[in-house]
């Protein structure tokens, strides 16, 4: 990079909810933050950013980015004031204090965190939380947690090859995901692999510009995915075009599956699952056959159905079949804690004060609204929300509304005015990456990159790890003892210990401080030679006594998404919008400039038929709710779909959403995930 | 020899991100409202609509900002010498000779000039980007220069360096050794409204 000495130079990280977790370069002048680039030294961004990234030149100094404390009042009438620090912490403080007077428990306490900021130091809000006692948390995530699970059903553990090795596979098979809009820097690898010769094939309902660039794009049905794995899965052993000796050898109830697949399982069942035919299902077969190494990455999307788990159980099967596990080049993708829990979440892992016994209460993320309201001995008085939106972003907003409004005081921690700080009374301004320090792995890659502090917090602005130390003295001064959290400290010595020896010998250093003179990829363990699997059985296990413990069939059978019910046609997907990630950047000017979000995609044939054209605003309805929209005609679409990005009308069309959930989650991430894909709704023009 | 700059975008390899449009704004200090850089969508009438009829769909994007034209009509009709091709073969303006005429706007054929009706609006309210970008006032057209600042210090374009599908490249169109020059040897390539006898010195690889 030309210029550097005209600027200091920092080393940050996107903490995004994203899979590239890019290491940025900031260049500051005056103080002032000018310029972001990637940093060349990283070896999966290489150098490269996103739109995103570039913006955030403008998200950090946006004018509409609260930097000082605010308190409304009353809640909901926007009648926002400017109040210290002081007395924040201090209402907040003398609130938690008189609860546990009142109630003798903590547990009218309630915690809301999400992954809007995916720092491990910023994980100092639970260990804040913890170390005041037990108290009432959401649990769940929104939406990995049936392919989490399905994996840890099948083979024990979330481990998947290094995604930069996906440039030597000789396909790729990219199933449910679109990472030309929420993964880019994993295009290079794909693109290389392509140009060395492989093939591409993107299976998604929708025409995605991951799929304009695909060799072959198989449109399956929404929550399909599974059968069609099953599909050419029966395919392979019919023609016995499938690993037999890695099947006896290392699979669990391969018999069972065989049988099941060559009597029990037909075509035409497959076909109406899967809306693909006979022919699809060759191609693939003979695709994943001569096409080796396989690289399959299931996406995210095919497992927000109430059939999600069995989704990705049964495509996992397939690649048990297939060969395409990981043991011997391509391999099977999805995400992956691995490089994650090498770390010491010191800011996360913090106890009661001694003495103080009990445990927490439990409320499951996809029903946070139901449970919240539904509480009782104690109910739930107050409730601190931090990197999250919920009110846009979960699922039932409506009822998790009402529960903030019964709440006798609601603190959200933000950058910005958002759906879910209409409800909140307390706002407290935290600060973004370039004015923090922070260590934040990847859930893709595994590269390590250090963030380090590039400019003084804007305005007033805190980190989390602050907020949760200064809140920490001003219990400790009203009442001795109440809360075992430090009272202060050191940003930069808390990301030093999250490093241990273990780590530092992954990353080939001594010392978290070299990481400054750029990132470094950690030297995962090899995975090759013989074939292991943390099952209880230490095979893969295609029958799983554990998911029929937990209800659902052992083995991965066909499983159909919901149908339509004949009120509400039409299936609405809510998938990622290239120019935000969940509701964050919606807000920036740079990255909406031109964009006609949010917007209701419609096929042709639909639009047709309702004498729709784009531009016309429609109702969107069904007995959950409604809301308007602006049409767009496309053939992005198929036709029994209509598609509106997330995240852009502000937790509107979250409303809408079924009340379902997927079918595994529980073991993968503490609660099932909302089955966000099955939603139906009709449309009509206004 | 004099230099002939020039930029070679892969269209095969462009995903549509927006990136470079993003990144551009960033580096030049382009205020709110306009942008030098634009990723538009062939085919369709709008950027999510594809070409054709499913199962035919093709969707392709189309990055443009200026093209450097070698028989640049913008300088032709700037009355006042503003706007000139300067020696390394690039279009240039002298923003404080630029009288805001906008005839240079209307001869060029790709839309790629954008003028500061306004005071213009920065957010943030501070000049960002890299130091050595001019400054533009109120009344001047402004686009996109090659990243100048960043080449004449021996860089390359900002929007060349970002693109995360590395479908640009920039270089010498006079230096049969540069990457540009190879690539137009081995691979078919086109230029923006050819008919137009602009003789861009953007090309696109398809």
């Amino acid at each position: 990079m030309v210029l550097e000495k005209e600027y200091q130079v920092y080393r940050n990280v996107c903490p995004r909810n994203c899979f590239c977790t890019c290491s940025m370069l900031s260049y500051v002048r005056h103080g002032r933050l000018e310029k972001v680039a990637g940093d060349p030294l990283h070896g999966f961004t290489r150098g490269r950013l996103c739109a995103k990234g570039y913006a955030y030149v403008q998200r950090v100094y946006a004018p509409e980015r609260v930097v000082f404390p605010l308190r409304q009042e009353p809640r909901g009438s926007g009648n926002w004031r400017r109040i210290s620090w002081t007395e924040a912490l201090d209402i907040i403080a003398r609130k938690i204090l008189e609860i546990k007077g009142r109630y003798g428990s903590l547990w009218p306490i309630a915690l809301y965190v999400h992954y809007g900021h995916l720092g491990l130091l910023h994980l100092a809000v639970e260990g804040f939380f913890d170390a005041l006692g037990f108290i009432t948390k959401i649990q769940g995530n929104l939406c990995w947690s049936a392919g989490l699970e399905a994996n840890l059903l099948d083979m024990g553990s979330n481990l998947q090859p290094d995604p930069e090795t996906m440039a030597k596979a000789r396909s790729i098979i990219i199933w449910g995901a679109n990472p030309a809009w929420t993964a880019l820097h994993q295009m290079h690898f794909i693109d290389v692999a392509r140009r060395l010769g492989a093939l591409v094939v993107v299976i998604d309902p929708l025409i995605t510009a991951t799929a304009a660039q695909a060799d072959l794009h198989i449109q399956v049905n929404p929550g399909g995915d599974g059968a069609l794995a099953l599909g050419v899965a029966k395919y392979l052993v019919e023609r016995g075009w499938y690993e037999e000796d890695f099947a006896k050898k290392y699979i669990l109830g391969w018999e069972e599956f065989r049988s099941y697949l060559q009597n029990e399982l037909k075509y035409t069942d497959i076909y109406r699952v899967a809306g693909v035919d006979q022919a699809r299902i060759e191609e693939l077969a003979k695709i994943l056959v001569e096409h080796r190494p396989v690289a399959l990455w299931k996406g995210m999307g095919l497992q927000r159905y109430t059939n999600g788990g069995q989704n990705i159980r049964a495509i996992n099967a397939l690649a048990a079949l297939a060969g395409c596990l990981g043991f011997s080049g391509g391999g099977l993708y999805y995400a992956s804690l691995q490089t994650w829990d090498l770390f010491n979440f010191h800011a996360r892992n913090w106890s009661p004060p001694p003495g103080v016994k009990g445990e927490h209460r439990y409320l499951p993320i996809t029903r946070a609204g139901e449970g919240l309201l539904a509480a009782q001995e104690p109910p739930v008085k107050f409730l601190w929300i931090a990197r999250a939106n919920p009110l846009s972003q979960a699922p039932d907003p409506a009822a998790l509304q009402q529960a903030m409004s019964n709440m006798e005081l609601v603190v959200l921690v933000d950058q910005f005015l958002t759906s879910t700080s209409q409800y909140a009374d307390l706002f407290l301004p935290c600060t973004t990456q370039f004015e923090e320090w922070e260590i934040i792995p990847s859930y893709w890659h595994w590269w390590v990159a250090i963030n380090q502090q590039a400019i003084s917090p804007v305005g007033e602005s805190k980190s989390d790890l602050e907020i949760a130390w200064n809140l920490s003295a001003r219990l400790n001064e009203l009442s001795p003892g109440s809360c075992n959290f430090p009272t202060g400290g050191d940003e930069e010595e808390w990301v030093a210990a999250e490093f241990n020896p273990y780590v530092y010998q992954l990353l080939g250093i001594k010392d978290y401080r070299e990481l400054l003179q750029g990132p470094r990829k950690l030297k995962m363990p090899e995975r090759g030679g013989e074939p292991s699997f943390a099952t209880p059985s230490r095979k893969y296990e295609l029958f799983s006594a554990k998911a029929r413990q937990a209800g659902l069939p052992a083995l991965p059978v066909l499983a159909s998404p919901l149908s339509p019910p004949p009120p509400y046609p039409f299936r609405l997907l809510t998938p990622h919008l290239q120019g935000g990630n969940n509701s964050q950047f919606l807000n920036l000017p740079w990255l909406m400039s031109g964009s006609r979000e949010p917007v209701l995609r419609v096929h042709p044939a639909i639009a047709d038929k309702l004498s729709l054209k784009s531009g016309d605003l429609v109702r969107v309805y069904n007995d959950r709710g409604e809301l308007v929209l602006s049409v767009l005609v496309t053939q992005r679409v198929p036709p029994q779909v209509v598609v509106c990005y997330q995240g852009g009308t502000g937790g509107k069309i979250n409303r809408l959403l079924g009340g379902v959930e997927t079918d595994l989650g529980k073991e993968g991430a503490g609660a099932p995930a909302p089955a966000y894909f099955e939603t139906f709704v009709n449309i009509a023009r206004i | 020899m004099a230099k002939k700059y020039g930029m070679v975008i892969d269209l095969k390899r462009c995903i549509g991100c927006h990136t470079c449009a993003i990144a551009c704004k960033l580096e030049n200090n382009v205020p709110m409202g306009l942008f030098w850089n634009r990723v538009l969508t062939r085919g369709g009438p709008g950027l999510d609509i594809p070409e054709g009829s499913y199962p035919y769909l093709k969707r392709e994007y189309l990055p443009v900002a200026c093209q450097h034209c070698e028989n640049a009509p913008c300088v032709k009709v700037c009355p006042v010498g503003a706007t000139y091709k300067d020696p390394d073969g690039r279009v240039l303006i002298n923003y404080d000779r630029c009288i805001g005429c906008r005839y240079c706007m209307t001869a060029c054929p790709y839309n790629a000039r954008v003028f500061n009706w306004q005071e213009p609006l920065r957010i943030p309210g501070h000049s960002y980007g890299s130091q050595g970008v001019p400054d533009r006032k109120r009344g001047v057209v402004e686009k996109c220069s090659f990243c100048q600042q960043l080449v004449d210090a021996g860089g390359e374009p900002f929007c060349v360096t970002c693109c995360p599908a590395r479908a640009r490249k920039f270089g010498d169109l006079n230096d049969p050794e540069s990457e540009v020059s190879r690539l137009l040897r081995e691979r078919p390539a086109e230029r923006l409204l050819e008919d137009r006898g602009t003789r861009p010195q953007v090309y696109y690889l398809r």
